[in-house]
């Protein structure tokens, strides 16, 4: 089994979830962590505890929401103290990047899931496509 | 020329990189801090986190004290300077000019 562990600002982690598992139900080994009011130790040390190993865990993919931010920051951080488990960390989390996640998961070993949800984070952004207003 | 001391451990982040750089024109960064100054690994993750056209530094107490007190930046530009938080019952100029 490969975990996600989603790392975001404010409520975006719990919003994500439910909003993907309104679309396709109930995602197992699915972590949601907020920085919301808490210190980086803090943050950090959530993450270290929600990717540790469990029975049957074969990688940890930590989503986190902004590159650059302090969420990014916890989660390389988390990934250089190790967890036992093999953990990759992706930027730019959002619902098409989870949803790929849930339908893909089994399917692929942990460095090609970790490199597809990248991919398909990215193929998620699309246009701009314009009115026929127009635009410049 | 210093514009904001901030000492937030969540060093550069997005308060300061949207809001604060957008309030007083920020043009570079300056972490103080002297463990991260002594690790390239982690000094690359702080500096990612610097906006496209700015710039970043992490520096050690000791120069940050030559910067404030000489005034003369690395680069010419302005720079804002942070630290982690302090330590219970230090004070923010302890941790400015003594101690991170």
């Amino acid at each position: 089994m490969i975990r996600a562990v989603l790392v975001c600002h404010g409520e975006l982690s719990a919003a994500l979830l439910t909003s993907a598992e309104e679309i396709v139900g109930h995602i197992p080994d699915v972590f949601c962590i907020s920085n919301r009011g808490k210190s980086p130790e803090i943050v950090r040390q959530e993450i270290i505890r929600a990717a540790s190993e469990s029975a049957g865990l074969s990688g940890v993919l930590v989503m986190a929401d902004l590159f650059g931010s302090s969420c990014w920051r916890c989660a390389m951080e988390a990934t250089r103290v190790g967890t036992g488990v093999p953990m990759a960390v992706v930027t730019g989390v959002n619902l098409g990047m989870l949803l790929s996640f849930s339908q893909k998961r089994d399917n692929m070993d942990f460095p090609t899931l970790a490199s597809t949800m990248a991919e398909d984070g990215r193929r998620g952004i699309n246009g701009p496509v314009f009115s026929s207003e127009g635009g410049t | 020329m210093i514009l904001l001391v901030r000492v937030d451990e969540r060093l550069i982040h997005g308060q300061v990189t949207v809001a604060w750089r957008g309030a007083l024109d920020l043009d570079a960064f300056a972490v103080v801090d002297d463990e991260l100054a002594g690790s390239d690994w982690e000094k690359d993750l702080v500096l990612a986190s610097a906006p496209e056209g700015t710039a970043a530094e992490v520096v050690t107490v000791t120069d940050a004290v030559r910067l404030g007190t000489i005034g003369k930046p690395i680069p010419a530009v302005e720079w804002s300077l942070f630290s982690r938080l302090p330590a219970p019952g230090q004070s923010v100029l302890r941790v400015w000019t003594l101690n991170r």
